[in-house]
């Protein structure tokens, strides 16, 4: 139903009057009255918000809850699956229906978390006809907010909802007009999951991993890059959390590509900071990237597991269990140890000298090139020569190269898009996200490229160990074999296709868009770059 | 989404209870549920209180592309829809006569429900024709509701014999005594021991009780009025047999 059919229900409105009143003007019968809690859930990162949607579940008892999945502001659901027990965490804990498949491609492998609790009494009138057959439901509703713990707080909400009954909308409406002209209710303004957020002191979408910064394109290159940099410190400790409590795997990789980031950026902006200082941190944040990586790789093998069970012969499919017992095993001890950096001495120095260094007001002045100079030109200086570097190396790619050579162009790719995305503030918003999907692209295929060359080496590592153990039978080797060549055929396609991607990107409209966007600044003259 | 028929090609043998029953507690486990009434005489769409007339009638259901998901009507009851019976159903079997494909007539008609319910139950009309033989070809199941009385095993016998003999065997088989009068003799050796052709009768079986013929008079599903009966239990218990019946996997 394209409109919105809640409305509020003012304090002094007496909701039994109400009732009475409803009766009074047209046929309509109480069908329930229920005591329920309500849960609104969505990813870390409001994937489901971001899609315009709203998950709630409904309890009715420890054992007993209802899940529904419905477009923000609208009242009818797209789907909904009844639960028993436990809440649901992951796509694995509903049952088989659509709303699985429908919440696959939204949420991924996250994790669903509540982010707003309530104590609900619902009394569900049904609106009826002549034949005394349900027309539309009519849902009062009173919402008191509970805090995590459970204890009640805050105001209650009030609210009517018209719920239309398929191929009886005509009704929904004459209730709806029913209840705004006759009973003189209001609109409801937001939707109730913004309502109680926000009454909680919350706005939906207050976590991305995106560098969303806003910099001026005048300002000093040593307070914009701080700017950015500060940006990314945040999205690490956002993600600290999570990757403790063990929540979901997006935690810790988007903790990781944050410290990436960083290393990049301290890397690429030269001249801007003192030297010692760079140094300093680029040697930590690679003692920490490099600290994460064994648990994220055992992430990223559990993630591809399904895909792997594909790319074996279906009889070989059941041998492959060793191998995730193996990967769930070397998960949890990698994932112990990195708890255990996360609560070190070297870690929590890091992170409070970093906050301190982040924090210093620049001097204004510096005997360092880049430091004061405008960012935005020291920005495209970089990015225009990392696109150079990038077509240099592309270029010279032919069949024998090693695969050495296309590991560093997937470097210099990877440092041109941050570059690209830390500054996208100031240039054209159009011309920027041609850029990013155009290079997009290549670095999809560069990291396929990469992707089955590591995975293929250190699967045929994980068959030896797991066969030194001597848990396995005959069939894993042969399921592992089999899917380490199933891999080298797929990084053989993805080396096959590099060429087609990287003429994609070298052509030359994307490289006259480069050069109009920063080569001017790169010369020294800067103001057509600026939006 | 699966599909499921209420067939059998006599009348009076329970089709309606079973595709409104059925369709009502696969509701409440909170599935979407459509129920399809094929029946021109349209008891399944009276027992939902819902008038037996679609717009143009069911030439236009099967002409017009997507026509169907405007013409269902909600139910009392959430999740669960209707398909409401035309009387101009009587005369499918002419719309569907024609064209080479004229058994596949239905498939093109319920695609664009596949993304709306989890379950399409049809209430099928008493006959063996083109429209049944439409049915078969897109249902996963047939529920063939069966009094234990030698000439209704002898009309399951011919289902079984058509169904061989038509090539359709990819549609799965689940009849299940219906009806069942303990008080009489036959009814209660025949449920007790079936031929041996009918290896796959369910174990679950529906009483004959006054509770269920009430339905006429409460226009609801069972359930929502007599929940506690030995009737409302055995429609419980079948709906179970037949889930688990689905999943099984079928060679």
């Amino acid at each position: 139903m394209s409109w919105n059919c809640q409305f509020d229900i003012p304090g002094e409105i007496n909701l039994r009057a109400l009732i009475r009143n409803l009766q009074e003007l047209v046929p309509c019968s109480v069908e329930s009255e229920n005591s329920l809690s309500r849960t609104f859930y969505d990813t870390y990162d409001w994937r489901l918000y971001a899609s315009g949607r709203v998950m709630e579940e409904l309890r009715i008892n420890k054992n007993t809850a209802t899940t529904y999945l419905r477009p923000l502001n609208r009242t009818t659901a797209q789907a909904c699956a009844t639960t028993t027990g436990q809440p649901i965490r992951f796509l694995c804990d509903l049952p088989q229906h659509d709303m699985r498949d429908r919440l696959a491609p939204i949420i991924e492998m996250r994790a669903l978390l509540p982010v707003a609790r309530m104590r609900c009494r619902v009394t569900s009138l049904r609106l009826l006809d002549k034949i005394e057959k349900t027309v539309a439901y009519l849902d009062l509703e009173e919402n008191r907010l509970a805090s995590a713990s459970g204890r009640h707080r805050g105001d209650i909400i009030r609210r009517a909802s018209v719920v239309p009954v398929k191929g009886y909308v005509a009704d929904a409406r004459r209730l709806a007009r029913l209840l705004s002209e006759n009973m003189g209710l209001e609109r409801a303004g937001s939707d109730m999951l913004i309502t109680a957020l926000a009454a909680i002191g919350r706005k939906p979408g207050d976590y991305s991993s995106k560098v969303d910064v806003q910099l001026d394109p005048h300002a000093h290159a040593d307070v914009a890059g701080k700017v950015v940099l500060r940006r990314l410190l945040e999205i690490m400790q956002a993600n600290e959390n999570g990757i403790r409590q063990n929540i979901d795997s997006e935690f810790l990789h988007d903790f990781r590509v944050a410290v990436r980031r960083t290393r990049s950026a301290l890397g690429q902006f030269k001249r801007v900071f003192p030297e010692r200082a760079v140094n300093r941190y680029l040697r930590d944040f690679q003692w920490l990237q490099q600290d994460t990586g064994p648990a994220r790789d055992m992430d990223v093998y559990l993630l591809n597991f399904a895909t792997y069970q594909s790319l074996v012969e279906p009889s070989l499919r059941p041998a492959l269990a060793p191998l995730q017992k193996f990967l769930r095993q070397n998960r949890d001890t990698q994932y112990r140890r990195l708890t255990r950096a996360l609560d070190s001495v070297r870690y929590n120095k890091l992170i409070t000298d970093w906050q301190a260094f982040l924090d210093k007001p620049s001097p204004g002045t510096s005997t360092l090139k880049n430091a004061t100079r405008p960012v935005v030109d020291v920005a495209s200086e970089r990015i225009w020569r990392l696109f150079r570097r990038a077509i240099k190396t592309g270029g010279a790619i032919s069949d024998d190269s090693p695969a050495q050579e296309l590991h560093e162009l997937r470097k210099t790719c990877k440092k041109l898009r941050y570059m690209v995305e830390f500054s996208q503030s100031m240039y054209p918003q159009g011309d920027i996200k041609k850029l990013v999907a155009a290079l997009k692209q290549l670095q999809n295929n560069l990291g396929d490229f990469n992707d089955y060359q590591v995975q293929s080496d250190v699967l045929q590592q994980f068959s030896e160990k797991i066969h030194a153990r001597g848990t396995d039978g005959p069939q894993t080797l042969m399921a592992i074999g089999n899917l380490v060549a199933a891999l080298r055929h797929k990084r053989e396609s993805a080396r096959e296709a590099f060429y087609s991607h990287y003429r994609k990107f070298a052509r030359p409209r994307v490289a006259a868009r480069f050069q109009r966007l920063f080569r001017h600044a790169a010369n020294g003259s800067r103001d057509d770059n600026m939006q | 989404m699966k599909v499921l028929a209420s067939y059998n090609i006599k009348g009076g043998v329970g089709k309606t209870s079973t595709a409104v029953n059925l369709g009502y507690l696969a509701a409440r486990e909170g599935a979407r549920v459509l129920v399809w009434d094929l029946d021109p005489q349209g008891a399944a769409s009276f027992y939902f209180r819902v008038k037996p007339k679609i717009k143009g009638g069911s030439k236009r259901l099967l002409r017009r592309k997507r026509e169907i998901l405007d013409t269902i009507k909600g139910t009392d009851y959430r999740n669960l829809d209707l398909l409401p019976a035309d009387f101009s159903n009587r005369n499918l079997e002419l719309v569907l006569d024609h064209g080479n494909k004229r058994r596949r007539g239905l498939r093109k008609i319920i695609k664009p429900l596949r993304d709306h319910y989890d379950f399409l139950i049809i209430d099928c009309a008493p006959s063996i024709s083109l429209v049944s033989e439409n049915v078969f070809d897109i249902s996963d199941a047939l529920l063939v509701p069966t009094i234990p009385t030698t000439l209704s095993l002898r009309t399951l016998s011919t289902l079984i014999d058509f169904r061989v003999k038509h090539g359709l065997s990819d549609v799965q088989l689940l009849p299940f005594f219906s009806m069942v009068d303990r008080r009489k003799n036959l009814h209660r050796l025949i449920v007790e021991r079936p031929p041996k052709k009918l290896s796959m009768m369910l174990d679950s079986y529906i009483p004959f009780a006054s509770e269920v013929e009430k339905m006429g008079v409460r226009r609801a599903p069972l359930a929502t009025y007599a929940g506690h009966s030995r009737a409302a239990a055995a429609f419980e218990q079948l709906w179970d047999e037949v889930k688990s019946n689905l999943e099984k996997p079928r060679d």
